[in-house]
């Protein structure tokens, strides 16, 4: 059984639904249920002891084939660190794309280039409730009411223009409205007084090309340009006729559609302007359009009665509690999948929201339309009236300049300098400010400019939401220009870990300092400094090898330079100060290979030397 | 016990059926060979659920899963989704991740407390693996082979890597996982592992064409010989597989 408008029952004590406490309510049990979900999963520690059969490894081998590198797989603690390091993943990575994996230090250099990419990366987990998830408790088209501790709904299509939320009232009057239904060949109009119908058309024409599908117009417009059967002629000419027809009724109806409080339109959107271009009173803007919230058949009398009846029906909820855990379940839904969305790109918007899996076929469809429905409504936010009277533009350019020149010390002044009396206002202004062109707040101003003494003292002294949005639904951590500003929103966190909500901030929770034993602390360090002493040892080598290069160079220019005759001497001094002899080779000096190349007396490193020496010498 | 099966004349039984501790899922068919010997061996400890994803039978590598938990890919229809909740145990938590490499069975190969993994799965999914599956996750790549989930079959037992799969590698895995690895084939030389067979701590299904050679080895290397009382012939052959390894 249902609920109608004229159901006896809404007569009176009828009142609007209001969420806003229940609002809160299950925001901080959201969060609550959050933090319990966030707890880390550990896995069976009863593990390690499953294991009776451990395999007995050589210390030698103990490596990651992937990167390369010892790893100790004795400790367990050892073999996770690696394996979930930046330095395993990004060689894993670049193995599988076939490019050479990075050794240790080299990754080190380049470190920071992939820090940056790791944290954006781990932040996606944490980034969850976006503004948009926080508003939408109730779905926008239905209109929600009380009675007797029981929710009930309407679609909100059948509000009159004045009213924003339902009344006993609404019940009162009888459901007036003139109805539209077109499609195709197929026009059906009625209008309602006093809940009868005081006058009716309907009627069809040739118009749809059989078998096909659209009218001709359509076809005509497409690519291939317009038909010429005689089918196609008389269709055309049909729609023709067809317009004209419905102008005429509308027209004629014009005294008592004035008086209409509703106008319920279901035609295809090419064919709307049909209606306003009609002499009827209805402009394009009409407030008083609605579109019928339902599917309906083909354009009939009876078809606009069974719509008449259905915008009529009043939807029950249950209780007010029951209602509040289904929109909190739905909440915490949306959530969920808001945050699996927020991985991957946003392009498709809430119409990919449908729940993870629904209650049935209806209820997905239901809800599918209904967060669609959401995003528009939060798009249409009302626009600012002139506030803050006090503060006039010039002043409101110079604090946007310093906050962007990050000069804290001239805003304290700035602020100052205001009347007592405006002072107030002004805190408010930082606080709530939208500032275009992304409608951010001077925390977004701050965050993206890298103001850092100004962000500071909008967090601290001015207390600004760090939580606000700016156009794009982003709070201002999303927006910091780099790692020394989120830093600072962290620190912010660290300082009032307590208060609120932190989920819709992004601001991530501060890393864990993982409570290490002494012991651990003392290997931990002492493998720093190892390193620390390979690298220099490494240093300290590829100077040598550089400073003997370069000798090695030196001598080799010499030799080359040398006669023949300085040659022989530079041997025999050799040979009586009891050094080896230095074998070179005659063409371009550079030392000999145990077998060198040979003509006559002169000895070579390559065939091409041999070449050119004869070249030269022939 | 390591038996031999059939799906629809096909070897790869690893395809059409995702095996754990908890529960079985069975790609639905064309005949009920397949889903009768597993129902006879194993409905009275765990549930056998006929099911399809994205409208395709080949479960065994769209799905990846283990006693905690089941991850389906992104193209599960809300029907399938649903019916896979009705048919699994309350406590085997189920998720769709959206991942670019959709066929998780192929990229992830887990049992109940480790997973490895290829190399290229998003953040977001190896947080899925946390969380639902409950497991520490490896990236890792079985030398050229990177579908880590075709190439190996495990279980909390033991570990069936490629034939060619080379030592070093043998033992990285081994010291991840925890448990003995062992190289081999199944399905008469076949490298698909993971598609060839699956396994879960007490039972194993090979293809129809796998050698007795290659049963004894799945029995010895999953321990699914019978309790206490294993043959000498396997013993033998532990041994040696030992061996080979050290």
């Amino acid at each position: 059984m249902g609920f109608t408008l004229k159901s006896v029952d809404f007569l009176h004590g009828v009142e609007p639904f209001r969420g806003e406490n229940e609002q809160e309510e299950a925001e901080s049990k959201g969060a609550e249920l959050e933090q319990s979900t966030a707890i880390s999963v550990e896995t069976d520690a009863g593990m390690s002891l499953m294991l009776e059969w451990k395999m007995r490894l050589s210390e030698d081998s103990d490596m990651c084939t992937t990167c390369q590198c010892p790893v100790d797989f004795g400790d367990r603690a050892v073999i996770l660190e690696h394996y979930q390091s930046l330095f395993h993943r990004t060689n894993t990575l670049r193995k599988s794309k076939n490019l050479p994996v990075y050794t240790e230090e080299d990754f080190e250099g380049i470190e920071n280039n992939y820090h940056d990419l790791s944290t954006s990366q781990s932040t996606i987990g944490l980034e969850s409730d976006d503004e948009e998830f926080d508003a939408l408790l109730l779905p926008a088209n239905r209109s929600f009411f009380v009675k007797n501790e029981r929710v009930f709904s309407v679609p909100r299509n059948i509000l009159h223009v004045d009213e924003s939320d339902i009344t006993s009232d609404t019940f009162l009057r009888p459901f007036d409205c003139a109805i539209f239904l077109w499609n195709g060949g197929h026009f059906a109009a009625a209008i309602y007084e006093n809940d009868k119908i005081t006058v009716q058309r309907s009627f069809h024409r040739y118009v749809a090309r059989a078998k096909q599908g659209g009218v001709q117009s359509q076809h005509d417009s497409g690519g291939k340009g317009a038909a010429k059967s005689a089918g196609a002629q008389l269709r055309r000419y049909n729609e023709q006729k067809m317009k004209e027809e419905i102008q005429q009724i509308m027209s004629s109806w014009k005294s008592r559609l004035l008086k209409m409080p509703l106008l319920f339109i279901r035609c295809a959107a090419y064919h709307r302007n049909i209606f306003f271009e009609a002499d009827a009173g209805i402009e394009p803007r009409d407030p008083r359009i609605r579109t019928i919230p339902f599917e309906t058949k083909r354009p009939n009398i009876d078809e606009i009665q069974e719509c008449w009846q259905k915008l009529q029906q009043v939807q029950e909820h249950g209780t007010i509690q029951e209602f509040k855990t289904e929109m909190m379940e739905v909440r915490e839904k949306r959530k969920r999948l808001a945050r699996k969305v927020a991985g991957k790109k946003r392009k498709d918007g809430g119409m990919q929201m449908i729940c993870e899996w629904s209650d049935g076929e209806e209820e997905g469809v239901e809800r599918e339309k209904r967060t669609h429905h959401i995003k528009v409504r939060t798009i249409r936010k009302p626009e600012e009236i002139v506030q803050w009277p006090g503060l006039d533009d010039e002043w409101r350019q110079k604090t946007y300049n310093l906050v962007r020149q990050d000069n804290v010390e001239a805003l304290q002044e700035h602020l100052a300098s205001l009347n007592e009396d405006i002072a107030p206002q002004a805190i408010d202004y930082l606080r709530n400010a939208k500032i275009p062109p992304n409608r951010g707040s001077f925390l977004h101003v701050s965050a993206s400019h890298a103001s850092k003494n100004c962000l500071k003292y909008f967090l601290d002294t001015v207390e600004c939401d760090s939580g606000s949005k700016d156009g794009g639904g982003l709070p201002p951590y999303s927006s910091s220009a780099n790692s020394e500003i989120k830093a600072i929103f962290v620190d912010y966190r660290v300082r009032n870990e307590g208060a609120g909500n932190w989920g819709r901030t992004h601001i991530p929770e501060p890393k864990k300092k993982v409570e290490l034993t002494e012991e651990q602390e003392k290997e931990k360090e002492d493998k720093k400094r190892e390193k620390k002493q390979r690298q220099k040892e490494r240093e300290k080598v590829k100077k040598e090898e550089a400073r003997r290069d370069a000798e090695e160079m030196e001598e080799r220019q010499k030799y080359v330079k040398m006669t023949e005759r300085e040659r022989r001497a530079q041997a025999v001094d050799r040979r009586l100060a009891g050094l080896p002899p230095v074998m070179r080779c005659h063409q371009c000096g550079t030392l000999l290979p145990g077998t060198p190349f040979q003509y006559s007396h002169f000895n070579f490193c390559t065939t091409s030397c041999v070449a050119a020496h004869r070249a030269a010498n022939p | 016990m390591a038996l031999r099966v059939d799906y629809e004349g096909s070897n790869d039984v690893g395809v059409f059926c995702t095996l754990t501790n908890s529960y079985c899922l069975v790609g639905v068919g064309g005949t009920q060979n397949f889903y009768s010997t597993l129902e006879a061996e194993l409905s009275d400890v765990i549930p056998v659920v006929h099911t399809s994803i994205n409208s395709t039978r080949i479960v065994g590598r769209l799905t990846v899963g283990n006693r905690h938990g089941l991850l389906v890919p992104n193209a599960t229809t809300d029907q399938e989704l649903q019916h896979l909740r009705n048919s699994l145990p309350d406590e085997v938590a189920i998720r769709r991740v959206d991942e670019r490499l959709s066929a998780l069975g192929n990229v992830i190969a887990c049992n109940d407390h480790v997973a490895i993994v290829h190399a290229e799965i998003s953040p977001e999914t190896e947080q899925a693996l946390v969380e639902v599956l409950k497991v520490e996750v490896f990236r890792v790549s079985l030398a050229q082979n990177s579908l880590v989930g075709s190439y190996c079959a495990l279980s909390s037992n033991g570990c069936l890597v490629a034939a060619r799969t080379p030592p070093e590698i043998q033992r990285e895995i081994a010291a991840l996982l925890q448990i003995p690895v062992v190289a081999g084939t199944v399905n008469r030389g076949s490298e698909l592992i993971g598609a060839g067979m699956v396994v879960n701590d007490w039972v194993a299904f090979c293809g129809l064409d796998s050698t007795s050679t290659e049963l004894s080895v799945v029995e010895s290397i999953f321990k699914l010989g019978e309790q206490g009382a294993s043959t000498n012939i396997s013993n033998q052959l532990r041994d040696t597989l030992i061996e080979s390894m050290l």
